[in-house]
């Protein structure tokens, strides 16, 4: 099979992952030592498929043949598709010459299981190392790391990549039991506490990154361990898990792994699905509300009990802030010159950014209605939550936001799907 | 007090620049007495009524010290498009020079104006990172070399190329933009003229794996055409080659519906 016929099916088998962040990794550049590569704080999206979603890293598998019969998944072994398995040397020639032309920050390799964890284990670290040693390669590498796999082969993993995630799957245990009956929870999670301790003790979480490009690494207390963290991803959708057990769900994950991303994906159906799995697609606005509240939850101080609506789940309707916002009238209006820097991360359309903005300018002199404009923060939908000395909200001004937003929705709906 | 026209090198000349202002302020010549231009010769009749002097001879006094804060705002801001950057900037020092508090205020306009442009030269330097695509030249020695054909809208090619230096820093590589050109051959940068895109070499034989990536990495049952152009704005999409697919993939959606 040539190559571009492999990396067709590898790549399109890849696509249900949606990470592609190339974040977190200490700052590193291949100048002094002749590699190629570098990394920032903060990734670079190279491209944008049409679907909107960021292309930052040859996201491929090693193999979509799998042992692993899951239901949710395109690859499951009952699955009638394409076949194909990269040669390790191939997986490293084409992230070299992606990223010699610019189109990758670098590597995000997964895999279907096969012979074994183990064995696939290692294949995809032979990979990393590689790149790493054989090439000298700075770039970003994300492994998604196979349940089971040896706490030794984790280590290894964790000393070439950046980044190892292991997908949750499922919210719920019993799901995973149904849909995923051959994977089990208790050996996903296993593997997450592997890396989460192999990474404290590297002491990665706790070093500082290096101030000045190129500088001499000081001494090391550890090995390195995939210094940007463990992510992991959840499918909604395919399962009758309300929004209140999966934010439950992400907020025990990352207390108990320190995981720097829970990714969500909704479930879209996939060819020849088996019975037992929705026919229908789960709105990718549940998704994105889901991203939405797990921010709120991270950054804003929200409790996950206050934002999803009594059935437990979250508005389609509007963000969940302004939900909680319309849900809660009496914690408005606020005062923009008095309200704590709490307060005003809990007002519609403030962002953190704002927030900063407006604390730093009311120490200068009072915020007035004109400044809002000048601030670039998005006024109607500050305005109906908030006092200021030249404004007061009227009754009914939050009703009418709502109802000017459910006609702007029915207008995008149908933009949507226009090209131009 | 008559005007004066102070000339600078170039659209970066921060050296220059930043020399008139400390002459310009040493001598205490308010803002709406400075006229700033390049050295570009289309330009000199324009001007010709007022005294001029090139900004790199300009005697600058030494000792004009600003919040640094302001100075990181204000580097950025130097390399946007728009003309009146230097106006602008000679009247923030001139005013913070005035009242050191004024660079404190997030509310002042002058400010709120740097901070915009500075934020936008800081976005473009992040998409030309993203956006540059290099194709491999193979000269007649059997040299590799990467060149890329890249159009910005701010003056940021210079300030950019440290990063592809730490990143490519083995490889011999040339990024040709209309205003500058800048090429690595391993040990040295060097900064030439500007360049057309008929000097950048036609897509190489490797880049249809790129392609053939891109159009397999599309979730066709996520199709959000919207979200892609805010990710990549369509002013890149020329000299982007895996741009050309996009209608195609979006179409193919569409039709099956």
């Amino acid at each position: 099979m040539d190559i571009q016929r492999k990396l067709g099916i590898l790549a399109g088998a890849a696509k249900y992952d949606a990470s592609c962040a190339s974040s977190g990794a200490t700052r590193r550049g291949s100048i002094t030592d002749k590699g190629l590569g570098s990394t920032e704080r903060s990734g670079i999206c190279h491209s944008f498929g049409p679907d909107g979603r960021c292309i930052s890293l040859l996201k491929v598998l090693l193999t979509n043949w799998c042992v692993y019969d899951c239901q949710y998944c395109v690859n499951r072994r009952s699955s009638d598709i394409p076949r194909a398995r990269f040669q390790i040397e191939e997986i490293v020639r084409l992230t070299l010459d992606f990223y010699r032309r610019n189109v990758i920050e670098g590597l995000f390799l997964s895999s279907g299981v096969i012979r074994g964890p183990d064995y696939t284990m290692e294949q995809m670290i032979a990979v990393a190392r590689s790149l790493r040693e054989q090439h000298g390669f700075r770039g970003y590498i994300h492994l998604k790391t196979i349940p089971n796999a040896s706490e030794e082969l984790v280590r290894r993993a964790g000393r070439y990549a950046d980044r190892l995630s292991v997908n949750i799957e499922l919210p719920t245990a019993e799901s995973l039991t149904r849909l995923a009956p051959e994977k089990e929870a208790g050996a996903i999670k296993r593997t997450m506490a592997q890396i989460r301790s192999a990474h404290d003790e590297s002491g990665e979480a706790t070093r500082k990154p290096r101030s000045l490009p190129d500088a001499p690494p000081k001494p090391q207390r550890a090995p390195r361990f995939a210094p940007a963290g463990q992510s992991t991803q959840m499918i909604v959708g395919a399962d009758g898990s309300s929004d209140r057990a999966i934010l439950d769900t992400s907020a025990a994950l990352y207390s108990a792994y320190r995981l720097k991303r829970v990714y969500y994906s909704a479930f879209s159906p996939i060819p020849r699905a088996p019975p037992g799995l929705p026919v229908q697609a789960a709105p990718l606005l549940r998704e994105h509300r889901l991203y939405q509240a797990d921010w709120l939850l991270r950054f804003y101080g929200f409790g996950q009990d206050e934002i999803v609506m009594p059935d437990g789940m979250l508005s389609l309707e509007v963000d969940p802030k302004l939900a909680w916002a319309l849900a809660n009238p009496s914690h408005f209006p606020v005062d923009l010159n008095r309200a704590s820097k709490q307060q005003l991360l809990r007002v519609p359309g403030l962002g953190i950014r704002s927030v900063e903005r407006l604390l730093a300018g009311r120490r200068v002199r009072g915020i007035r209605r004109g400044d809002l404009d000048r601030l670039s923060i998005a006024v109607a939908k500050v305005l109906p939550f908030v006092v200021l000395p030249d404004h007061r909200p009227r009754d009914g001004d939050a009703r009418r936001l709502l109802a000017g937003l459910r006609q702007a929705r029915r207008a995008t709906q149908l933009d949507l799907f226009a090209e131009s | 007090m008559n005007a004066l026209t102070v000339t600078l090198l170039s659209e970066t000349d921060w050296e220059g620049f930043s020399q008139a202002v400390r002459f310009l302020i040493g001598q205490g010549v308010p803002p709406n007495r400075v006229i700033w231009r390049l050295a570009d010769p289309r330009e000199i009749e324009l001007f010709e009524a007022t005294e001029t002097a090139a900004a790199r001879d300009l005697p600058a006094k030494a000792g004009l010290y600003l919040p640094a804060s302001f100075v990181d705002v204000a580097r950025l801001a130097f390399l946007h498009k728009a003309r009146a950057r230097f106006d602008v900037l000679y009247r923030t020092v001139w005013r913070i020079g005035e009242n050191r508090q004024r660079w404190q205020n997030p509310l002042d306009p002058d400010r709120l104006q740097l901070e915009q442009m500075s934020r936008q030269v800081r976005r473009e330097m992040h998409w030309m990172k993203a956006f540059v695509r290099f194709r491999r030249r193979v000269d007649a020695a059997g040299k590799q070399r990467y060149i890329a054909w890249f159009e910005p809208q701010h003056h940021i090619v210079e300030a950019v190329a440290p990063f592809f230096i730490r990143r490519f820093g083995a490889m011999r590589w040339v990024i040709l933009t209309p205003r500058v050109s800048i090429a690595w051959d391993g040990g040295v940068l060097s900064v030439g003229a500007g360049a057309k895109k008929a000097d950048a070499p036609p897509a190489d034989a490797g880049e249809a794996l790129w392609l053939a990536y891109y159009q397999s990495i599309f979730n066709p049952a996520r199709l959000n055409v919207r979200a892609m152009k805010k990710g990549m704005p369509v002013r890149y999409w020329s000299n982007l080659p895996e741009a050309a697919s996009i209608g195609l993939l979006a179409r193919g959606y569409s039709e099956k519906n």
